[in-house]
């Protein structure tokens, strides 16, 4: 039985980062549905993860990379997750503008942009986007500060690129 | 767009998903009281299951080995002992892979449990490679120095054409079994199916990722 105040202190978690979730499983899957069995994935295993999170470690940290390691094994899977007990509502729900601006369809771009990112480089593009230090990422992602550095670079490149040839 | 357009056109979004983004806290509640679950459980019990049908393969042939240490049954003690080092070594691999099922973390940083899932997958080709190098043992096992024995020469021409070719084409296809030739048809008609599509995949994701290291 876990007890109440660690299932509180990850409601608390959880909303405070939904926004985290839903990003990352936005960028890793185009599909509504799939999306969703996603959302729930990532906070099912963020939960189980939970009750052995040190803290110690810094908690965008240790969320980052649960988040991106399930999004990853989910887009390689190419399939939806089976689970043991579905759940039929969604978790994470946006509710959408009655007047979408301009900036709507820039950010529907980038997305789209990001979304043809190679997997890995879709995970460093998301934590450069999110302000995290070179330091954060490459303890996120496993490498070293000087690769991120040069990794966002290229990555940046080519969407910016991606930007010229649209606006063209 | 520059780098400052970028991040302000992520900030723009991170702002809307604040103000239009709910969590339904009900579902959530749910969440959290379901039983634990892997999504890699279904490969542990197949591993698990390989280990018991290799012990159980291995105990049988051990007993009909330890029976057939005599001077006619030497061809059966013989190619049986060599049946069963492989099959140790095939449990070995299913031993491995459980290994590498428990250390799978997805606290862990993004590369290594990834590395750790690919190459997961990507272990089967290899114990595949040396399962193959058995092969000849199979043409082996039935012969008796009374047989031999009572040979004329076509019976030694056939022997020894099966035996060849059965020795020949199991080092041929252990050197070659080998990603570098995974775009061939021969190896595409051997290691056709979702499961081994998985396999090759898996091992693309791995230079992937070495590449992504390197730079």
């Amino acid at each position: 039985m876990v007890p109440q105040q660690t299932a509180d202190g990850f409601l608390r978690i959880i909303t405070e980062n939904k926004g985290l979730i839903y990003k990352v499983a936005h960028l890793y899957c185009s599909n509504d549905e799939d999306r969703k069995d996603l959302c729930q994935e990532i906070i099912y295993q963020l939960w189980r993860s939970f009750q052995r999170y040190d803290e110690q470690y810094k908690l965008s940290t240790w969320m980052y990379k649960i988040a991106l390691n399930v999004a990853i094994s989910f887009y390689r899977k190419g399939q939806r997750h089976a689970r043991a007990q579905p759940l039929t509502a969604d978790l994470l729900q946006l509710v959408p503008d009655k007047e979408p601006d301009g900036t709507e369809q820039q950010i529907r771009l980038l997305r789209q942009y990001i979304n043809t990112l190679h997997e890995l480089d879709r995970a460093l593009m998301i934590l450069y986007l999110e302000e995290k230090s070179h330091k954060e990422i490459a303890d996120i992602l496993g490498l070293t500060p000087t690769n991120v550095a040069t990794r966002i670079g290229r990555v940046k490149e080519k969407l910016k690129q991606k930007f010229a040839n649209t606006n063209n | 767009m520059d780098d400052m357009e970028l991040k302000n056109l992520w900030l723009a979004y991170d702002q809307k998903l604040e103000k239009s983004l709910s969590l339904n806290l009900h579902i959530l509640q749910e969440l959290q009281k379901q039983k634990a679950r892997s999504a890699l459980r279904p490969l542990r019990v197949y591993n698990l299951l390989m280990i018991g049908l290799g012990i159980i393969w291995i105990s049988i042939l051990s007993f009909f080995v330890s029976h057939a240490f005599t001077y006619q049954g030497i061809f059966f003690a013989l190619s049986g002992s060599a049946i069963i080092l492989f099959n140790v070594f095939g449990i070995a691999i299913y031993i491995y892979h459980i290994v590498l099922i428990q250390q799978v973390d997805n606290s862990d940083t993004v590369i290594g449990a990834q590395k750790k899932l690919a190459m997961l997958q990507a272990s089967s080709i290899k114990a595949v490679r040396i399962m193959f190098l058995q092969t000849p043992f199979y043409g082996t096992f039935f012969y008796s120095p009374a047989m031999l024995a009572s040979f004329g020469v076509i019976n030694w021409v056939i022997a020894i054409a099966i035996t060849g070719l059965l020795v020949g084409m199991s080092i041929w296809l252990y050197r070659n079994i080998d990603y570098k030739n995974m775009h061939k048809k021969w190896f595409k008609n051997l290691f056709s199916g979702w499961e081994w599509n998985g396999v090759i995949k898996a091992r693309a994701f791995l230079d992937e990722i070495a590449e992504f290291e390197r730079m």
